[in-house]
């Protein structure tokens, strides 16, 4: 009766995702050295006040406070710069690309890394460490055991899995088979907190990704490719980024060879008061 | 809303600053660890000039070095090098020691001591043999290009296959060990060249100085990273590698695993200065073992451009690089130079890959720095003089279980660090005050780990609520 209870309890995925975010940020602050706190506090005010600025301009009653914050946890642990401007830019432009690049109701980039990617491009100020997590195969799996709690919720598991099994798939025979490499080699290589990060929150974003199953499927299998054909013959070792960037306008190509359903943070039920004012945002 | 915002900058603000106007009075250079090589990065855009240190002691017939490269290179991309630029790079860069001195509250006496470090010995690096290079067919073995560079024979071979390689190299004396023959498949397989160098000893002994220069190449390639996997297969234990990255936009850092920064800006006891060497060792040995055994330490971070105007070290433990010593490390450019100085321990177990790197726009200064304060000449008979003694004995105390965390050196040898100082307080009661043993000082950044994280529980439960308040309804409820 007990455990019936928990699993009710988090009826929004989000709920989820912020639990489990906020726990990696904290592990590295406490394991990782990860310091820079003028920053963190920078992109979660960035964030906030852009959402909430957004909302009040289209009158949304209910500003999506929860949406703005899982934003701001990806860009805590993924994006690095010098300046605290550049922190600022990046939370606002990512919290603003939602508001601004829609398609058919519904907001072309993943939030996150349309801020991360903007700011790559144009500023000399930013980059992304994806050494920083270090290579602790203990931290692996309980990454992927917590990811996979939230995305069995959302039901997005199939780009998960997509993108993975690809990825390793190809890395596998590259490495192992090809190379003759021993298996080390290739655990280290996915043992790495950007490449589950990204695997497991970030191409599993619902709002960005195709509506079908089949077409996150090839979704998944799509950025999985681009990110070891970037990794190994570019040397881009921010790989997933530029993969999941490059990847993004094809959603809207899928979708329309693969019809499905719109998706909704919260049941039906829940959303009808929120949709008759506005849609969700 | 407004929660989150000064939730927020209450974490700003909790920074610390730190201000410093002080003497450096030691170095801890590379030369203190066993077996440590040294390599200087020079990259900007997909263009890598790599210097290797050469402190090769033996004889010289018994020197070869296999390096993996990953384009064939021209004659013109190869050139030797003073090797003096290692040591500028190395004194410039390595952890140092300042110190302070406390004036007498009762009389103001001010003295002024510069001291110098013990310097460790020297280690030397461990080389393979060399005998003569032939080309051979068989072994689908290419010799690409074959140079003669000053007192170095330098042959650039592709291989088909692993066992070829080896074969061919362990034919024209160059023993390799069992083991590398694994590590050379995935080089071959992944288009990398071998630089194959032995030294011509009649050239060497024409040259008049005896030793051998440092050899430095350039290419063009994507690839960013430091081939270690060789060199593994060939040593038994832990290797350290000093690498010294200098660029246009900012640090370098390894993307594959975690760079980190030495402990720094801590007050250490004086006696440290007997020994900063040894002290170095023993911190980053402590360090490394503590960070996993499988991280990058970044020991300095600085602008080093001789355009730039600013301050380039805090303190200086060298005259900083000029223009001259940049451009025989390898930079072929006018403008911004950044200097990244980073220290790898690594072995086979904890280091699968070779250490890749990537250039960040990171221009945050860092250095190694330890701090000793010496205390003011007594007597210390005033009032004044007293309260002294009381902050005398507390920060002493500090100071040792700041040594203590540091390196693990209880400082139990040197009982009269505290106790001196304490005997002199008259009042007995103050003296027993400070008896009472006080505890190890917080690891770096405690408070503000701590408010950060009660923020983001704070912002957790906030956003949770409803879903928190619905639990709590239902097992009230069930109640």
């Amino acid at each position: 009766m007990e455990q019936k209870n928990i699993f009710k309890l988090f009826k929004d995925a989000r709920d989820f995702q912020i639990l489990w975010l906020s726990i990696f940020l904290l592990y590295g602050v406490w394991n990782l050295q990860w310091n820079n706190f003028a920053s963190y506090a920078v992109i979660f005010s960035a964030c906030l006040i852009t959402q909430v600025f957004c909302n009040f301009l289209l009158s949304v009653s209910k500003p999506s406070v929860k949406s703005a914050i899982i934003t701001a946890l990806s860009l805590c642990l993924l994006f690095s710069a010098n300046s605290l401007w550049t922190f600022a830019l990046c939370g606002i432009l990512s919290i603003a690309s939602k508001f601004l690049l829609r398609l058919n109701k519904k907001h072309i980039f993943n939030p996150s890394l349309f801020g991360i990617v903007f700011c790559l491009l144009f500023t000399d100020d930013a980059w992304v460490s994806p050494g920083k997590w270090g290579n602790e195969y203990l931290l692996v799996v309980f990454f992927i055991a917590c990811a996979l709690l939230v995305l069995l919720k959302v039901g997005r598991i199939g780009t998960s899995l997509a993108f993975l099994g690809t990825l390793m798939t190809l890395e596998f025979f590259r490495t192992c088979i090809y190379f003759n490499d021993n298996m080390w080699v290739f655990l280290q290589k996915f043992s790495s907190g950007t490449i589950l990060l990204f695997a497991f929150f970030m191409i599993t974003d619902p709002m960005t990704t195709p509506r079908s199953f089949k077409g996150r499927l090839i979704y998944g299998c799509l950025v999985g490719g681009l990110t070891f054909y970037l990794t190994n013959w570019l040397q881009a070792y921010d790989a997933p980024i530029w993969a999941l960037t490059i990847a993004t306008p094809f959603t809207i190509l899928i979708n329309t060879l693969f019809k499905g359903a719109r998706f909704n943070w919260l049941p039906e039920h829940m959303n009808i008061t929120i949709n008759s004012k506005k849609q969700v945002i | 809303m407004k929660k989150y915002v000064l939730l927020a900058l209450l974490v700003v603000t909790s920074a610390e600053l730190f201000a410093f106007c002080g003497f450096y009075v030691a170095k801890a250079d590379a030369k203190i660890f066993n077996k440590t090589s040294q390599v200087i990065l020079v990259r900007d855009g997909d263009y890598t000039v790599v210097t290797m240190s050469n402190d090769f002691k033996g004889d010289v017939k018994d020197f070869a070095m296999v390096v993996p490269v990953p384009v064939v290179l021209n004659r013109q991309d190869i050139r030797t090098v003073n090797p003096s630029v290692f040591n500028k790079l190395d004194a410039y860069s390595g952890p140092r020691l300042v110190e302070y001195h406390d004036n007498n509250p009762c009389y103001r006496i001010v003295d002024k001591e510069i001291m110098l470090m013990d310097m460790a010995p020297v280690s030397e690096m461990s080389m393979r043999s060399a005998g003569n290079l032939e080309k051979d067919k068989k072994y689908k073995v290419t010799v690409e290009a074959e140079y003669k560079v000053d007192e170095y024979d330098i042959l650039i071979l592709s291989a088909k296959e692993s066992t070829g390689l080896k074969q061919w190299l362990t034919e024209n004396g160059y023993k390799i060990p069992g083991t590398a023959a694994a590590v050379l498949d995935p080089y071959i397989k992944n288009n990398l060249k071998f630089f194959v160098v032995k030294v011509d000893a009649d050239r060497l002994a024409q040259k008049g100085t005896g030793t051998m220069s440092p050899l430095q190449i350039g290419f063009n390639s994507p690839k960013f990273m430091l081939p270690i996997r060789l060199g593994m297969a060939n040593a038994d234990g832990d290797q350290d590698m000093i690498v010294y990255g200098l660029t246009k936009k900012g640090r370098i850092e390894c993307t594959n695993y975690r760079t980190v920064e030495i402990p720094t800006n801590r007050n250490v006891p004086t006696f440290v200065r007997d020994n900063f060497s040894s002290f170095y060792k023993d911190l980053f040995n402590k360090a490394y073992k503590y960070q996993g055994r499988n991280a990058v330490f970044l020991e300095y971070a600085w602008n080093v451009s001789p355009s730039f105007r600013g301050m380039k070290c805090d303190p200086c433990v060298g005259p900083p690089p000029i223009s001259r010593d940049l451009s025989q490390a390898g930079v072929y450019w006018n403008g911004n130079v950044h200097f990244t100085r980073l220290h790898v321990r690594y072995s086979q177990e904890k280091f699968a890959q070779d250490l890749f790197f990537q250039v960040t726009p990171n221009k945050e200064n860092f250095q190694g720095r330890y701090i000793i304060t010496n205390p003011a000449r007594g007597p210390f008979d005033c009032d004044e003089g007293q309260a002294y003694l009381s902050k005398l004995v507390n920060r002493r105390q500090n100071e040792l279980s700041e040594l203590q965390a540091l390196t693990g050196w209880t400082g139990s040898d040197r009982p009269h660090y505290v106790k001196g100082y304490q005997s002199l307080i008259k009042n007995d009661s103050k003296r027993n005050e400070i008896l009472v043993p006080i505890a190890s000082p917080p690891s770096d950044g405690f408070l503000p780990k701590l408010y950060f994280t009660l923020a983001m529980v704070l912002i957790v439960i906030l956003l949770l609520s409803n879903s928190l308040a619905q639990l709590f309804k239902r097992r009230t409820h069930a109640l």
